[in-house]
């Protein structure tokens, strides 16, 4: 401070006076005083030192972080912001589609203009908020590189060039009143399609207009018919109403009817504690399906028999008291099938007149027009109708239609004949879905002039001679009425991707229509029905609650069945010698037209656990007779065999699954086309075997007389669940993961499944498996008493394996399929696996349906084991997973006691197109190769519905936006059998659900306390059946 | 009480034969490194290199597309990786052992070997450690399972055995490392003392750190290596013990046993001890080591294969026991399942190499009988990779019966096993070619000549003196 010679310099006068303050002031770094939190220059209790040290570090240690790989993505912002869209925030929008003629309504979500997921629509009385697998995949083969029109398509479409040539091909038709016009359409009940088909007649009264489904109810329509006369009708059963159901050889949970509607209904009876009891379901079939691996009681006998069977359950009937008609009396002692199990029948029968009026018959499909036309008379005697049935009329058909199958014949005679000059094919691929017998393809390509309206270049647009880009349902205006009368409107959630058009469109553009567009058609058609006083405000109204209300419309005036109409032809007669081939639709593919959907190639058939393959179906005994034989683990190693009917084979591979009918082989329809892979990992080609050309247009669902040879072994099949039973083998119990009773043992012992006991009511002997003294924790454990705790229970009364939930989640959550090689090596991804066991006789067995996922364990093991904490607990009782945490280890997956965490073993979802990204739920991460992924409850969609309670203007509507959360699986089980919610909250069905007696969790012993539990399986078996 | 009843009880046998010198000790040790490069080490260096570019591209390929070029599966998630991991590991138990713990209880016998068994650890832990790195989804991303400060605050998760495993093996490797270079350094400098090359001795000079034999280097270097002993002694048990917790901390049925801590140790002395002889009786074979690695030595070690490997077969009755007595059905399911399941053939390969046939051993004519011990040390070592594969396979069919597969190994697994033989060959052939296989010094402390009171060397006074010679009265003393 001073200098050399002594003479003083300062700088302020405070230093000049020494002052306190300076002498402070000096001493501290900062003149001014710093602000209060930076007293000891702290930054959130970082001293400044250490904070040097830190970055020090950090600078050290982004060499190394330089390493991870980040793609970089260009940002786009919108420079004009539309209306509604919140970046990051959905977007529903009510819609309709129709799948083999039934119409659904839909909610679906938009994501930025993309849609990305379907759910039901929760008021329409086809959905009821539930969706089946197959709806559920729909929404991405609106994103199908493969549609014609997308960039890798190679097809480019020029609509004034293509409307000027349908306006011209048309207007050429006027001249012989549309002689030589057929129009060949998939059964889609449109309104405005029927509109334009009776406008179309006036126009050109000549040309013809025919049906075409290759998953026909002919059969039904036909029965109906002789039973009723009059129109095409539709029976709605209502399964809730009905004590004792009654299927003969009917899907109606699988693949027939409204599906989600069926499942919704049927499940309100099957719960114990239901209202006036739960009811007792019969199967009689041939092929195992969902319904018959949901009955009580399954009778196996062939499916030819199920007529003889019907008309002996009609005479057992008799003896009971109930009055046949004359003709069916006649039919009945002539047909009915004496030796099949009458001591069944009898007791089949009592327990129906028990229940008389609350009993239903439901025919199949499959079965031919004398036992639809039976179960309609025998419903009407004993007054189901029109308690539990409703009849209406069948809106996918106009008066005076022909069947399907008679329709297609029309039309390839009239091609063989060189009568057809031009050919308007408004979808369906019948290329493809033809029955061999007719020779369909080799005549289509007389035709003139073929136009197909065509959404990929399948094998039918290969063989037109002109190819129209048809829309896919979320792009394009129409209307959709349901079986009872419903009419939704189908609303486009994003223009045409590839410049396609509607059917409705391109018919009013060829007929020169005014207007031509499917908003002006639609809006048209309604415009005439309700007139134009308010009508937008009513057309607003239906867009919004998705279907336009109170147009329930049964069988006009109520009218007695008539009798069987003479239809008493024996189809076992028919079915002749040797064995009997069963065509059914897939439980996957429908009839074909999702054998481009990668989502629905890679599902598990529901029966087979099966993916990416179609089989020949066997009993075991059966199998064992042609020496078809099977490991412990079945699918290793697979026999390729070949199946004649007639003069033609196909080649398949043969599959037990047992409850099959003994002397049968089921094979499923649409399989064997092509599938232009663009998984990494899956190879380009056809998908099973095409089971088409053993298929007869006489008798599209059964043939007699097949022959089965062995053509030496086959590859390795993709099944998803090896091992078929609970019990482990080797003299061990079955293990009490489906855990189940009768219903008279669960009214003695509500408890039977909680642990130490044991499934079918008897009591788990002691020192095995649950008596295991529960482990006890260590450390203490997490208090989970506060806030929101999410838990799940899952009926397993309900649950009939259907795989809606699988699907949903594959579609909500970004899943990838991983195509057939790497299912084969046990990689799927799906985080719901839907576990199906056998149990009892194995040619004869039951079966359980147990869907599997993860458990969201309290004390997960999975947590403990994985060396960068990358999955832990949240407060609220959620397993997480951290995927950008995640270096795989997969230690996790080998400590989950159920096995339900899925590895990114490769880097599944690269190199797709474009377009199918577009497909992507964009709140959920993709996973990378190397990641560890698994069921997160949905965290996306907690979150959500906490955000939205949050905004929530008062308490109650917060509360509300809580009680919706619920996850992807839960919302679109048909049969409500899921249920997620907040388990502290006393008042969610959730927490009430888990303090009932059914109510048990799976491998509790461990102490894991898994969040998901189980409602314990009740049947209802007939006490006077056996076995 | 057994009484001697013959001279060789009272005296042992020497521990080197052949009539050796101080002076003939250093040449013939150091003679195999000194010699030209025979055509026989080029020939099997180059198949090492060979297996070695295998190794590489096995591991190239796998972190380029992913663990899927693996057999693994969803049940299965952890394969052939872990278990060559824990195979490895187990060999690189031999060594220290020998060193360190035969050291600590004055098992003069070790000397000859105990070089070659540390190099062969270290090498073999060189083999274990890769499998983890590579095994895991992300490779790059595997320094977040090491606690490295960082702005997140992210640390790893102390509770996962997988975090213990990288402490465990990481320490054993650098105490080996370093017990085994402490070893070392008179050697290299015997080596550089008679080196003849400028570049030979600037190298071994440097590694031989400035050694000149001085008394206080002696003094230094014991207790350093006293020290370095008592340090490995429990990281031998430790190391696999902790490996074993990979499977015992977990909840899988076949995993989840108390007994597997020592049950590994006892396994991993067995299969070291077996890699010992399987690498020294042709290695002594070739280089002319008879007189240093002798009968002795093999029947010595194949009396621990035969003591450990019974060790090795009570655990495995016991498991059965303790299974059956648990009354768990998982469990016990778990044991069954793997003497009679899908994996019985390879259960059945394992109690055969590692239970029945070490039991020749009892018979002195096969435990001295070098041809047959070196058999017999290869099927161990199956046998003890069996055992790791048996109990990876236990993931096959745990709880829900559902989630069962049958896993297989694909190309790419089996050629990234074959691959870490070449890595390990190239190592151990190096280390023959430029390092003293035995240990010169600590071979010379047990022979009669470092006894203070002997008196023979009238009978060789043509005998050369090395420069470590003479420090005979060490702790061996």
């Amino acid at each position: 401070m001073s200098g050399n010679d002594g003479r003083r310099y300062w700088r302020s006068l405070q230093e000049l006076g020494e002052t306190p303050e300076f002498q402070d002031a000096l001493a501290r770094e900062f003149l001014e005083e710093p602000k209060a939190d930076r007293v000891d220059a702290q930054i959130d209790g970082t001293t400044r030192r250490h904070f040097l040290g830190i970055m020090g570090a950090s600078m050290a240690m982004s060499g190394l972080a330089g390493c991870v790989r980040r793609p970089e993505r260009p940002i786009l912002p919108y420079t004009r912001a539309p209306e509604d869209v919140l970046p990051g925030v959905a977007n529903y929008y009510a819609t309709a589609t129709s799948l083999g003629g039934r119409a659904i309504g839909l909610i679906a979500e938009s994501h930025e203009g993309r849609p990305t997921k379907l759910e039901g629509n929760p008021d329409h009385p086809a959905s009821f908020g539930g969706l089946t697998m197959l709806h559920q995949a729909m929404v991405l083969d609106l994103y199908d590189p493969r549609r014609l029109g997308a960039p890798d398509s190679g097809y480019k479409v020029d609509w004034a060039v293509e409307n000027e040539f349908l306006r011209k091909q048309f207007a050429a038709l006027r001249a012989t009143n549309g002689e030589g016009l057929f129009i060949l359409s998939p059964a889609i009940p449109s309104p405005t399609l029927a509109d334009l088909r009776t406008r179309l007649s006036s126009q050109l009264p000549r040309a013809r207009w025919l049906v075409f489904e290759g998953v026909s109810d002919d059969n039904r329509r036909a029965g109906l018919k002789a039973a009723y006369g009059g129109e095409a009708l539709v029976p709605d059963y209502a399964f809730e109403k009905a004590k004792v159901i009654v299927s003969l050889d009917s899907d109606f949970l699988g693949t027939e009817g409204d599906v989600p509607a069926n499942m919704h209904r049927w499940a309100q009876r099957r719960l114990p504690d239901a209202q006036g009891g739960m009811s007792r379901m019969y199967a009689i079939e041939g092929v195992h399906t969902i319904t018959g691996s949901n009955a009580d009681h399954r009778l196996r006998v062939k499916t030819s028999q199920v007529e003889g069977v019907a008309f002996a359950l009609a005479l057992a009937l008799e003896q009971q008291g109930l009055t046949l008609l004359p003709d069916v009396k006649a039919a009945a002692e002539k047909l009915a099938a004496k030796d099949v199990k009458p001591e069944f029948i009898q007791a089949l029968a009592k327990d129906v007149m028990r229940s008389r009026g609350a009993a239903l018959i439901v025919a199949g499909r499959r079965q031919p027009p004398v036992v639809h036309a039976l179960a309609a008379v025998l419903n009407d005697a004993l007054e189901a109708f029109p308690n539990l049935i409703t009849y209406f009329p069948d809106r996918t058909r106009a008066s005076g239609d022909k069947g399907d199958f008679d329709n297609l014949r029309e039309l390839t005679e009239a091609l063989k004949a060189n009568r057809v000059d031009t050919l308007l094919v408004l979808g369906g691929n019948p290329v493809y879905t033809a029955p061999g017998d007719l020779g369909f393809a080799e005549a289509y390509k007389n035709a003139k002039t073929s136009i197909y309206l065509a959404e990929t270049f399948d094998e039918t647009a290969k063989a037109s001679k002109k190819v129209l880009p048809k829309t896919h349902f979320l792009e394009a205006w129409g209307d959709l009425v349901a079986t009872d009368g419903t009419v939704s409107i189908q609303q486009p959630l994003v223009a045409p991707l590839f410049g396609a058009k509607s059917e409705i469109e391109i018919l009013a553009t060829a007929m020169g229509a005014e207007p031509a567009d499917g908003y002006g058609l639609v809006r048209d058609t309604w415009q005439r029905v309700e007139g134009p006083l308010a009508f937008t405000r009513k057309w607003r109204k239906w867009l919004n609650d998705g279907f336009r209300p109170n147009m329930k419309e049964g069988l006009a005036s109520f009218r007695r069945a008539t009798g069987i109409g003479g239809l008493a032809e024996s189809r076992q007669a028919a079915a002749g010698d040797g064995l009997e081939v069963v065509f059914v639709p897939s439980y996957t593919v429908y009839d074909g037209r999702f054998a481009t959907n990668s989502w629905l190639l890679e599902a598990p058939d529901p029966m087979t656990k099966l993916t990416w393959d179609n089989v020949v179906a066997l009993s075991p005994a059966t199998a064992a007779k042609l020496g078809v034989t099977e490991g412990e683990m079945v699918g290793e190693q697979s026999t390729k065999v070949r199946l004649t009917v007639g003069d033609k084979t196909v080649e398949g591979y043969a599959w037990i699954l047992p409850g099959t009918a003994d002397d049968t082989a089921v094979v499923q329809l649409g399989w064997g086309r092509a599938f232009d892979s663009y998984l990494p990992f899956h190879e380009t080609g056809a998908v099973g075997f095409d089971v088409s050309p053993i298929r007869s247009s006489e008798s599209p669902d059964l043939r007699g007389g097949g022959k089965l040879a062995l053509a030496g072994a086959g590859e390795k099949l993709a099944c998803v669940q090896r091992y078929g039973r609970q019990d482990p083998g080797r003299g061990y119990e079955a293990r009490p993961m489906v855990r189940e009773a009768d219903l008279a043992t669960f009214e003695k012992n509500p408890q039977f499944a909680k642990p130490g006991l044991i499934e079918h009511g008897k009591p788990f002997p002691q020192g095995k498996l649950v008596a295991h003294p529960p482990a006890e924790a260590l450390h203490p454990e997490h208090d989970y008493s506060k806030g929101h705790q999410w838990g799940m229970a899952i009926d397993l009364n309900t649950c009939t394996g259907c795989n809606a939930c699988l699907m949903a989640c594959v579609a909500e959550n970004n899943i990838s399929p991983v195509g057939k090689d790497q299912v084969r090596r046990g990689r799927e991804l799906h985080w719901i696996r839907m576990d199906r066991y056998f149990t009892g006789d194995a040619n004869d067995p039951q079966v359980v349906h147990q869907p599997m996922t993860c458990q969201q364990c309290e004390n997960a093991p999975c947590e403990n084991v994985c060396p960068v904490a990358a999955t832990v607990h949240s407060p609220e009782g959620l397993n997480d997973m951290a995927y950008n945490r995640c270096i795989g280890t997969r230690y996790c997956a080998n400590n989950c006691p159920f096995k339900v965490r899925r590895f990114n073993f490769y880097n599944y979802a690269e190199k797709w197109p474009e377009t199918v990204h577009m497909v992507r739920n964009p709140n959920v991460s993709v996973r990378f190769r190397g990641v560890m992924e698994k069921c997160t409850y949905c965290v996306q969609r907690i979150n959500t519905g906490k955000r939205r309670a949050k905004m929530a203007p008062d308490e109650a509507s917060a509360k509300q936006a809580i009680t919706e959360i619920t996850t992807a699986c839960a919302q679109t089980c048909p049969s409500g059998a899921i249920v997620f919610g907040d388990i502290n909250d006393p008042t969610s069905k959730v927490a009430q659900l888990k303090k009932t007696d059914r109510d048990y969790g799976l491998l509790t012993e461990l102490n894991i306390k898994p969040r998901t539990s189980y409602l314990a399986k009740i049947r209802n078996p007939n006490p006077e059946i056996r076995g | 009480m057994a009484t001697p009843t013959s001279q060789e009880t009272v005296f042992p046998p020497p521990l080197v034969e052949g009539g050796h010198t101080f002076g003939s000790v250093t040449d013939a040790i150091c003679g195999v490194v000194e010699k030209p490069t025979s055509n026989g080490w080029k020939a099997a260096f180059t198949a090492a290199l060979a297996g070695l570019a295998l190794f590489g591209v096995s591991v190239g390929y796998l972190i380029w597309e992913g663990t899927g070029i693996w057999g693994l599966n969803n049940p299965v998630a952890w394969g052939w990786a872990i278990v060559n991991f824990v195979f490895w590991v187990g060999i690189g138990h031999a060594g220290t052992l020998i060193s360190a713990i035969l050291f600590l209880f004055r098992q003069k016998w070790r000397t000859s070997i105990n070089r070659f068994a540390e190099a062969m650890t270290i090498f073999a832990v060189i083999c274990a450690l890769t499998f983890p790195t590579i095994h895991v989804g992300r490779v790059w991303l595997l320094y977040w399972a090491m606690p490295i400060p960082n702005q997140m605050g992210l640390w790893p998760n102390f509770r996962s055995p997988l975090l213990w495993d990288v402490f465990a093996v990481s320490t054993y490797f650098t105490v080996s490392l370093l017990f085994w270079f402490v070893g070392l350094v008179p050697d290299l400098a015997t080596l550089r003392d008679r080196a003849k090359t400028k570049i030979a001795h600037t190298l071994y000079g440097m590694a031989s750190l400035g050694w000149r034999g001085a008394n206080r280097h002696w003094q230094n270097y014991e207790r350093a290596y006293l020290i370095l002993a008592g340090l490995s002694t429990p990281l031998v048990l430790s190391v696999h013990t902790i490996v074993s917790f990979d499977f015992a901390v977990s909840v899988v049925p076949g995993w989840h046993t108390t007994i597997f801590p020592p049950y590994f140790v006892a396994g991993a002395i067995f299969s070291g001890f077996a890699m010992v002889l399987t690498l020294a009786i042709p290695a002594r074979k070739v280089f002319g080591l008879q007189d240093f690695i002798t009968v002795r030595h093999i029947e010595n070690m194949n009396k621990i294969i035969l003591v450990t490997g019974m060790m090795v077969g009570y655990a495995y009755a016991m498991e059965f026991f303790i299974a059956w007595y648990s009354q768990s059905a998982y469990e016990s399911f778990a044991f069954v399942n793997r003497a009679f399941g899908p994996y019985a053939w390879a259960y059945w390969i394992m109690v055969s190499c590692n239970v029945i046939t070490p039991q020749l051993f009892w018979f002195k004519k096969i435990r001295t009988n070098v041809g047959l011990s070196f058999i017999l040390s290869i099927f161990v070592n199956i046998g003890m990779w069996f055992e790791r594969f048996v109990i990876t396979m236990s993931l096959h069919r745990d709880f829900l019966p559902s989630a069962w597969d049958y896993y297989s190994p694909t190309i790419w697994d089996i050629t990234t096993f074959v691959g870490t033989f070449g890595l390990f060959f190239t190592l151990f052939l190096l280390f023959l070619r430029f390092l003293p296989a035995v240990a010169i010094a600590e071979v010379k402390g047990v022979m009669p000549q470092a006894n203070p009171h002997w008196e023979g060397y009238h009978q060789h006074s043509d005998a050369a003196h090395g420069t470590t010679a003479g420090h005979g009265d060490k702790v061996h003393g």
